[in-house]
């Protein structure tokens, strides 16, 4: 088998992609690094061998990768309870919320966070777009009461950093960043 | 029951020489005999990471991709010497138990 070519080049991406594909979940600067990481593998490993077919599936890859980092089966989402926890803290932090429903408005509605408590009793809004510029830089343990369920995914990512315990280094998508209500929000905590 | 140990391997290669993935798996696998899958290996550097036991930072040098090389920390030396009092305990126990049910069954 040849060593080099297009062939192989796109193997070995087509490999990285799928790997990608099973860490969505993880923090993106992560994420980048890993995959930063697995291309320079998969060049050792051509290197050696001239393929990467001894490596297995990507999907095999992605998942004993996955457990070895302590990474929950993928998909996994939190308990509701928690998701309400840390949407308590969003909400805490929101500046302002833009909910969007499910049928069509001549405008987009601004609103508070307080009046998106409101309308969990109207129709279910299918996209928010959060401002929380604040919530970087603060304890996650300053959460209060929820006072509106966020609809997706939560996932609370313990990081190494010099700031205190328990603050939220980053979150992905980045401060700032709308994020579909159903999507999923990686939040970083110093640990 | 590899797998509960390859954490204490990992920092025991890298703490003592500075070592990218695949010098880890080399290490493991070619010196120690150890069989243990490649992604294995790299997610395990990335945990001990992320618990702050191992920083690490890139060799842009050299061809290929760049290389991304891990160091151990105070807190992962630190981490180290506990583990290997722990394993010296359990290695201890295991030959203890294991070596008692062979004089039973001879």
């Amino acid at each position: 088998m040849k060593t080099h070519g297009g062939s192989s080049d796109g193997a070995a991406r087509d490999f990285v992609d799928r790997v990608a594909a099973k860490l969505g979940d993880v923090p993106r600067p992560q994420r980048d690094e890993l995959t930063a990481e697995l291309q320079r593998h998969l060049h050792d490993v051509r290197q050696r061998s001239g393929s990467i077919s001894e490596l297995g599936s990507a999907e095999d890859y992605a998942r004993d990768l996955r457990e070895a980092m302590g990474l929950a089966a993928q998909s996994k989402r939190r308990p509701a309870a928690a998701v309400l926890t840390v949407a308590a803290i969003l909400i805490a932090a929101t500046v302002t919320t833009v909910a969007l429903s499910h049928q069509p408005r001549s405008t987009p509605t601004t609103t508070s966070a307080g009046t998106v408590a409101q309308s969990d009793t109207t129709p279910a809004p299918s996209f928010v777009a959060f401002s929380f510029g604040r919530l970087c830089g603060q304890q996650a343990s300053a959460a209060e009461e929820p006072t509106v369920s966020f609809g997706g995914a939560v996932i609370e990512h313990a990081v190494h950093s010099t700031a205190p315990k328990g603050t939220i280094v980053s979150t992905d998508p980045a401060c700032g960043t709308a994020i579909p209500l159903n999507g999923t929000l990686t939040i970083n905590v110093s640990r | 029951m590899l797998k509960g140990v390859l954490p204490l391997m990992v920092l025991a290669v890298v703490g003592s020489a500075d070592a990218y993935g695949w010098d880890v798996l080399r290490e493991l696998r070619e010196r120690a005999d150890v069989n243990v899958g490649d992604a294995s290996v790299y997610g395990t550097l990335q945990r001990l990471r992320d618990r702050g036991l191992l920083s690490s930072y890139l060799d842009e040098s050299g061809p290929g991709p760049n290389r991304r090389y891990y160091s151990i920390t105070a807190a992962g030396t630190a981490a180290l010497a506990e583990d290997r009092r722990t394993w010296r305990g359990i290695e201890r126990a295991v030959n203890l138990v294991l070596n008692e049910k062979v004089e039973m069954s001879a």
